[in-house]
């Protein structure tokens, strides 16, 4: 059998509004995902370190501080510098319309907003793993 | 609605009595096992979680998530705060920094620490080191070297 998918959720700066992200863990914990959680106030080096040791499929990020633009290109480019080039980096929060384009550019997925079903975000996962699993196979 | 306000009664006696419980007959003992052993943040991650699937299955209603909900392209105003204001905002820090009594900011922030540890009145030892201008960062790497820093256990 495939082995399931895993995750990093991680919580990174100031930021201390977790209700979100225990939301999502839970949810996809309970579709038979290994979630792994960070906890509060990681440094994006923190973050991407924990991803490498996980050994994750992907590192999800909520942010809900507004500084999303200055931390998910930073953990992006800190992943694909530690080889995690096949790693789903993907963010929920409060990201306005007009700052997903430029996250997008710089590949970072998901991007989920208030009032989004957990069952999008499970099936939006399960859809991007399969298909960098399929690139990386050997 | 008597009944009700019982209901909701009850269901508080319940958790008074189980916080009572871990704390072996005191309720603040209670308290504070609950935070360590992250009871109360299990309990609210639960109660998100629960309610959460209800919205999902619509039995809870939002309007305009899961009720009324209409797809527009509302345009929201939002603030964007110039990346030029941090980068004045840490000059001027180091401004300070440049100008300041060092060694007036130490000896400020070596009384604080030894008012700290022997669990002083902190309060004119810190506008002691506010009056020598030491940073708010400063202040409190003191206070998070003796006490170190709170990080809730990360479950879910």
């Amino acid at each position: 059998m495939e082995r399931p998918i895993r995750i990093l959720m991680a919580k990174v700066g100031l930021d201390g509004h977790d209700r979100g992200v225990k939301v999502v863990a839970q949810a996809l914990r309970d579709a038979g995902m290994e979630v792994i959680y960070t906890g509060l106030h990681n440094t994006p080096e923190q973050a991407v370190r924990a991803g490498l040791q996980e050994d994750v499929d992907v590192i999800g990020v909520s942010i809900l501080s507004g500084a999303h633009l200055t931390l998910l290109p930073k953990m992006r480019r800190l992943m694909d510098e530690q080889g995690l080039t096949d790693v789903l980096l993907m963010a929920g929060g409060t990201i306005p319309e007009e700052d997903k384009d430029v996250l997008r550019q710089q590949n970072v997925g998901g991007l989920f907003g208030p009032g989004t079903f957990t069952e999008d975000i499970i099936d939006y996962i399960q859809d991007e793993v399969e298909k960098l699993r399929g690139t990386t196979a050997v | 609605m008597e009944a009700l306000t019982d209901e909701t009664e009850r269901k508080a006696m319940d958790y008074i009595n189980r916080i009572d419980k871990m704390g072996h007959g005191s309720l603040l003992q209670g308290v504070l096992n609950g935070i360590d052993e992250g009871f109360f943040q299990r309990e609210i991650a639960q109660a998100a979680y629960e309610y959460q699937q209800q919205v999902e299955r619509g039995e809870q209603t939002i309007v305009g998530v899961n009720q009324y909900a209409e797809n527009n392209d509302h345009k929201i105003p939002i603030l964007k705060i110039d990346p030029k204001v941090e980068q004045h905002q840490v000059k001027r820090l180091q401004d300070v920094r440049n100008s300041r009594d060092g060694a007036a900011v130490k000896r400020s922030l070596d009384a604080l620490k030894e008012a700290v540890e022997n669990e002083k009145n902190a309060m004119p030892y810190l506008v002691e080191a506010v009056n020598a201008y030491a940073s708010v960062g400063e202040i409190m790497d003191v206070f998070r070297a003796v006490h170190g820093v709170y990080r809730e256990p990360a479950m879910v």
